[in-house]
């Protein structure tokens, strides 16, 4: 069995650390990562709290497949209500971090109230300490960690920069320099709470029956289903090989969501970004090494990826790679999440290029776009109003129509009008507009099945988010596009029960529903279902997408597809019937 | 007729390892699958093709002087 079964619980008002065993029954029906961490924030939050106030808790949570040699299971999933949108937000983000916690003893660390002043957390076995952060709040994520490493030696480090400390709605959370838990302003709750890093070391291990049988099948599916043609693209390229993809079908976001192709996309695909690479890093576990580290005139970063060289390339037509990689580094550095970033800037360029507002910035602005990353941390001029995302700048200045959000989360990188199971997993993801709780732009406009069509997409997005939601609980990277059936087998191997293919897909179901749950309890309605009119009304005009819409009745008729199939009634709430078959 | 080939990401080993390929073919014409088929590629390690920067069906007949692009599945986003 490798769960610890302990959860260390953090109450940061009163500087206690208390040991309790792990929720076994709720492991059972949640795994671990992003389900586990759901329930747990389901049943202790109260309705209608502020995420920025003490009443919220920021969970860390591993899985069952945590600190074993699991082909890409270096994930940690990290919980809270979202500041940005009121909804669930679980994040995902690689390193070492999950395993080193599991490796002190803990499936979970929960975080409770608000330190009296800055504090950072150190874990290191038994040994849980309070440590003054007044020397490091102020300072970046990269300044922050490598402080903290000064100080305490080898420790793998979660910490926030000055987005976080300022309580941005699109703060992420950093850990290792260049890996993030990004969306729904997860590094705000970290700030709310002055916190400004988690420090952790573990000195144990993982029991496992049998390594040797153990490793040799692992090994054996590392070999026959991870590193195969199916997942090294990873490897060999890494997320920047999709602005080709994107660019080909006419689904890269240019110039705020106006087109659909760039025709600069050359200077920022895969083969550009190849021309800077210096080295190929991984998570713990992992075999695709899907980072690429990359230098590039005076800046270096590990990264950009897909999600950046769309929204903050693309989506504001900069079609400087070095411009991208500088402006990554900076959010990097300051905790802000570059798919909003991106976004947010974006926005800001359209309504000054259309004389809604003036921010003093257009469209392929390099001198302007670098300065946005360090206005929007600190709340500086213009950056006051893009530090509140697009949603809220929409609602002082207008624009609403074409401020690209859903529930308040900005939309990441493919372009719903040549997707249009895309717009449904924006539309029905449940923390806001994401494609990581499905990604049909892969089977659909990279795929065989027709994008413009709804026939089926329902059926799609929701077979996917249940794969994903389970995915991401056990936890696997979805890198690895592995089946719940592989998943089983492995799962199999660790656990002292059988799990089965479709009793995961039945937990990933509930994971969902319970994600669902919780919305409804918030408020949430079908009406915070839909995208923004731009994608229901205005035509693209260039490439593969020219002349598309993802027309309103299309989407209806998707949406009432998915309650049906989801077992939800007309206005998306969940049915007593489902919950009853769910154990909800 | 002569075409270009581009193997993106891991198809490349398909083709020595080249980032590009110039195949000179005798006949008139050809579908685009006969040359996967003859690359042994696997149609389930494959994405999309583009012929000359467009979306096409793996039946498309190609008539010399194309410019193919074989993408890789890919996955997560």
């Amino acid at each position: 069995m490798t769960y610890t079964g302990t959860v260390l619980r953090i109450d940061l008002t009163t500087g206690k650390a208390t040991k309790e065993p792990l929720n076994k029954d709720w492991a059972r029906e949640y795994l671990g990562g992003k389900g586990l961490s759901i329930k747990y924030l389901y049943e202790e939050l109260e309705p209608g709290i502020d995420p920025l106030s003490t009443d919220n808790k920021l969970i860390l949570m591993t899985g069952p497949t945590t600190g074993t040699i699991v082909p890409n299971s270096g994930k940690l999933a990290i919980a809270a209500k979202s500041p940005a949108t009121g909804t669930i937000l679980d994040c995902s983000i690689g390193g070492h971090f999950a395993n080193e916690l599991k490796y002190a003893g803990y499936d979970a660390v929960i975080i409770e109230g608000k330190a009296k002043s800055p504090v950072y957390l150190f874990i290191d076995d038994d040994l849980v300490e309070m440590r003054s952060a007044a020397d490091l709040w102020g300072k970046g994520a990269h300044e922050t960690e490598h402080l903290i490493a000064d100080a305490l030696g080898d420790v793998i480090t979660l910490a926030i920069g000055q987005a976080g400390e300022n309580l941005l709605p699109m703060a992420c959370i950093s850990s290792e320099l260049y890996r993030q838990a990004g969306r729904g302003g997860i590094g705000a709750v970290m700030g709310s709470k002055n916190l400004k890093a988690i420090s952790v070391w573990g000195s144990g291990g993982i029991e496992v029956a049998n390594i040797r049988k153990v490793s040799a099948a692992l090994n054996k599916i590392k070999r026959e289903d991870t590193m195969t043609d199916d997942n090294m693209w990873a490897y060999s390229d890494g997320t920047p090989m999709i602005v080709d993809l994107s660019q080909s079908t006419g689904i890269l976001p240019t110039r705020n969501f106006q087109e659909g192709t760039f025709d600069e996309y050359e200077k920022i695909n895969s083969a550009a970004v190849k021309s800077t690479l210096k080295a190929k890093k991984a998570c713990f576990a992992c075999p695709l090494a899907c980072s690429n580290y990359v230098k590039k005139g005076k800046t270096e970063v590990e990264g950009p990826e897909y999600e950046t060289l769309a929204l903050c390339g693309s989506n504001c037509a900069i079609g400087d790679l070095e411009a991208i990689i500088e402006f990554n580094r900076l959010c990097d550095d300051y905790c802000l999440d570059t798919i909003s970033a991106g976004n947010v800037v974006a926005f800001a360029m359209e309504l000054t290029e259309k004389d809604v507002h003036d921010f003093g910035i257009r469209f392929g602005e390099i001198d302007n776009f670098l300065k946005m990353p360090g206005l929007m941390a600190n709340r500086e001029g213009v950056g006051a109003d893009l530090a509140e995302g697009v949603r809220a700048m929409a609602e002082k200045y207008g624009g609403g129509d074409y401020a690209m959000q859903v529930k308040g989360l900005e939309i990441p990188g493919y372009e719903p009008r040549g997707s249009w199971s895309m717009g449904l997993a924006y539309g029905t993801a449940d923390r806001g507009a994401c494609h990581m709780r499905a990604w049909p732009a892969a089977v659909e406009a990279f795929g065989d099945i027709d994008p413009y069509t709804s026939e089926g997409k329902a059926e799609l997005v929701i077979g996917m988010q249940d794969d994903n939601a389970v995915k991401f609980s056990a936890i696997f990277c979805d890198f690895w596009a592995l089946s719940t059936e592989r998943m089983a087998e492995i799962l199999n191997m660790l656990l002292d029960y059988e799990v089965t293919a479709a009793e995961l897909t039945r937990i990933g179901e509930r994971i969902y529903n319970l994600a669902r749950l919780f919305n409804e309890r918030e408020g949430f309605t079908k009406k915070d279902d839909y995208l923004p009119e731009r994608i229901f009304k205005e035509k693209l005009t260039t490439g593969a997408t020219e002349g598309k819409v993802l027309p309103r009745e299309d989407y209806d008729k998707m949406l009432a597809e998915y309650y049906r199939l989801r077992g939800w009634d007309e206005n998306g709430m969940i049915s007593d019937q489902k919950k009853k078959e769910l154990n909800l | 007729m002569q075409i270009t080939l581009y193997l993106k990401g891991p198809l490349k080993k398909y083709g020595d390892n080249n980032d590009s390929l110039t195949i000179e073919l005798e006949q008139d014409q050809v579908a685009i699958n006969e040359i996967i088929e003859q690359l042994e590629i696997p149609a389930s390690s494959i994405s999309f093709i583009q012929i000359n920067g467009e979306k096409s069906d793996s039946g498309t007949i190609l008539m010399g002087g194309e410019i193919i692009v074989v993408n890789p599945r890919v996955a997560g986003g």
